[in-house]
């Protein structure tokens, strides 16, 4: 019997894309317009269908309030963090508090959970990839951002199972681009990922060295930083100028809003090759007199530039960090991989130039790159005759919190999977009879700053005065990037262990639910 | 799966708490850290569960595992320059178990004593013992560690008699601190010689 497909997805904030290895060879799997790129947009039809990918963008504009995109900057956070308020504050679709401090978007009097909406993008993935294998597809591996903590990656996971894929491994992004940069090639170099995508950018050192090992070496990023957040810089400066020859706020207006993002994201897109861009909007807006009022702009590289130079410029911040953490600096790099949309820009391209002083590589496809490294790292689990090996690294701090608010780190960030450690903690209180054990992620020594993934409780110890009684913590964290805890009491031997799991996320009966309404659900 | 691969997982697996982490990676004691990084993609290469991805959850997988994390455990340890210090230090002693050592507090239970499980591993008694080394050296208090500076400075500048004054005052904060005792009698006989040219 051939070998099962296993699909990789690179799942992204605004564009996905699919990818298999067959007999040894890596391929982006083409929908039947040929499209290999698509929108992680989900559009609800008033007939109940549901639209994915990049028809249902086009519907961003006529139907705001009824398309979701982005869904990736909300999944696995909690309905109180910046992040949720901040996508509140532009996202024309209703963003909703659901049970647990989780996030649910409100689309024609449904609530749907964020696993929910990008596994209509997952399914949309797997469709294509059956419809063009001619077989079911039922493994994948799914990239995240590197940066994303477990939460996140369990709620992508969840996505995954409602969406019908039992989801082999979850890795991050630019690790999967350098696996897909360094597959086949049999070098010994240290590379560097520089992943700028629409929603999040990440940093990745990797060796790849003998046997096509490829050993992730160090790992930074920043959650909240993208080509979107170029588009804002210019739907800013689009609305400011507006504002400032008609007096009208278009910010108050979501029809015009949506418009200036598409022209924002056209023109930053235009970037790419052309130094001066011409904008005009036929109908940006009508007054309640009915008059049509229309936009016109031109705007130069050098004005680009200073939009959204910061931005740049914070990536070679997150840069910096990676090279500290792996105890090495910019000259001990072999190669610069470049991946997502926004490294098209020469301005991006002549920054990562300068900064590295080496040219990036050429030839690499930046929007393919990751799903194709997902496709490998598919093939590399399930076929014996696979010719990679991945080392992999946890990317954040896993820390346990103690008293005072104060965490203390148990496994740095960095650290090779698999791996466990053990710690020793005394009581705190006087006769005591159990201890509150609560796993945080992060790199901050103030719980409050911290992710909690999740706490158990832990008695049957002896009850004596504080400091007296010992009991030893082991975190592990296996290859599957998943944690687990468990406490033991060394004087009585008695332990107890749990699962590490998500504390706002779905439970498993919503997940069933979930995987019935999106299996059901009719793509349009 | 290959019977000698099984027997050998099963033996490693059971013996792994009596092997320290140069045996593990199967490298020398003054290996490289670039020996020591291939040794690490070997041993993954052998032993790390992603290689057995369709193995059946069993005793075979729970040995392999068992196994990875001490090879990533020895990797990470010895990868890095001071807790690779800490380690060999621990391991010295464990070796050559000199009467307790005299900073130990009163009861504290002499390295020697560590249970035997995790002798042969990085633990957060590595850290503290290292750290304790240290501060042993270079000044356990504040004032202790400023004027053991202050003292190396004037030692340095051949102003024996202000570095031996500076040593004893050092003293007078930490009078159990063998190496600023040493230095205050070096500076001591460095005095007389100054004389003697005299």
């Amino acid at each position: 019997m051939a070998v099962e497909p296993v699909i990789g997805i690179d799942l992204g904030t605004s564009y996905s894309s699919v990818a298999v290895v067959q007999e040894g060879e890596v391929m982006v799997i083409p929908n039947e317009w040929g499209e290999t790129v698509h929108a992680s947009v989900v559009s609800f039809l008033e007939d109940g269908r549901i639209q994915v990918g990049n028809d249902a963008k086009r519907r961003l504009l006529t139907h705001p309030r009824h398309t979701i995109y982005s869904a990736k900057r909300l999944i696995g956070r909690f309905f109180f963090s910046p992040e949720v308020k901040k996508a509140r504050a532009v996202c024309p679709y209703e963003i909703v508090e659901g049970p647990n401090h989780s996030v649910r978007i409100q689309v024609m009097g449904e609530q749907l959970s964020l696993p929910q909406v990008s596994a209509l993008v997952l399914k949309e993935m797997k469709e294509i990839a059956e419809n063009h294998l001619g077989c079911e597809i039922k493994k994948a591996v799914v990239t995240v951002p590197a940066f994303f903590n477990d939460n996140q990656r369990q709620a992508t996971n969840d996505a995954g199972r409602i969406a019908g894929l039992e989801v082999l491994r979850i890795i991050n992004e630019p690790t999967a681009a350098a696996l897909a940069y360094g597959f086949g090639k049999n070098v010994n170099e240290r590379v560097v990922v520089y992943d700028l995508g629409g929603g999040t950018f990440d940093v990745s050192i990797l060796e790849i060295g003998d046997n096509n090992t490829f050993e992730v070496l160090a790992t930074a990023g920043d959650t909240y930083l993208g080509g979107d957040d170029m588009d804002m810089r210019l739907m800013d400066f689009f609305a400011d100028q507006f504002m400032q020859e008609t007096g009208i706020n278009l910010r108050n207006d979501v029809q015009a809003l949506q418009k200036l993002r598409d022209v924002a994201e056209e023109t930053k897109k235009a970037f790419s090759t052309k130094k001066k861009v011409k904008v005009h909007i036929p109908e940006v807006f009508t007054d309640s007199d009915g008059k049509v009022y229309e936009f016109n702009s031109i705007i130069d590289n050098d004005t680009f530039t200073k939009l959204i130079m910061d931005l740049i410029q914070r990536t070679f911040k997150v840069c910096d960090e990676a090279f500290q953490s792996a105890g090495f600096t910019v000259n001990d790099v072999d190669g610069v991989i470049l991946v997502g949309g926004p490294t098209r820009l020469p301005l991006v391209r002549d920054s990562v130039r300068h900064y590295f002083s080496k040219e990036p590589q050429a030839g690499v496809n930046p929007d393919h790159v990751v799903a194709m490294g997902a496709a490998i790292q598919g093939a590399a689990l399930t076929d014996a005759a696979a010719q990679t090996f991945l080392l992999d690294v946890t990317p954040l701090t896993l820390r346990l919190a103690t008293v005072g608010g104060f965490t203390e780190a148990i496994i740095d960030k960095n650290t090779p999977v698999p791996i466990d450690r053990t710690r020793t903690f005394v009581t705190s209180r006087d006769n005591q009879d159990k201890v509150r054990i609560r796993i945080l992620q992060g790199e901050s020594n103030r719980v409050e700053e911290n992710e909690l993934l999740g706490e158990f409780e832990f008695s049957g110890f002896r009850i004596a005065g504080r400091g007296e009684v010992k009991i030893e913590v082991t975190f592990e964290i296996d290859s599957n990037g998943i944690v687990n805890v468990s406490a033991r009491d060394p004087e009585s031997g008695q332990s107890a262990s749990t699962r590490v799991s998500l504390s706002s996320g779905l439970t498993e009966q919503e997940i069933q639910q979930s995987t019935q309404r999106v299996q059901s659900a009719e793509l349009a | 799966m290959d019977p000698k691969f099984a027997t050998e997982v099963e033996t490693l697996s059971r013996l792994i708490d009596e092997l320290d982490y140069y045996q593990i990676l199967r490298v020398p004691k003054n290996a490289s850290l670039g020996q020591v990084r291939k040794a690490y993609h070997e041993q993954s290469l052998k032993f790390h569960p992603d290689r057995f991805f369709g193995l059946p959850e069993g005793a075979l997988k729970s040995g392999i595992k068992k196994i990875a994390k001490r090879v990533a455990e020895a990797y990470v340890t010895l990868r890095d320059a001071s807790k690779r210090r800490a380690y060999d230090l621990q391991l010295q002693r464990l070796q050559s178990p000199s009467p307790a050592a005299p900073e130990s507090a009163p009861g504290a239970p002499a390295p020697a004593a560590a249970p035997p499980a995790t002798a042969l591993r990085f633990t957060e008694q590595t850290e503290k013992a290292f750290k304790q080394e240290k501060q042993q050296q270079f000044g356990k208090t504040e004032k202790g560690r400023k004027l053991y500076q202050q003292g190396m400075r004037e030692f340095q500048a051949k102003n024996f008699v202000a570095a031996e004054r500076t040593f004893k005052m050092a003293l007078a904060y930490e009078p159990d601190n063998e190496l600023f005792a040493k230095l205050r009698d070096e500076a001591g006989r460095n005095i007389k010689t100054d004389y003697t040219i005299k």
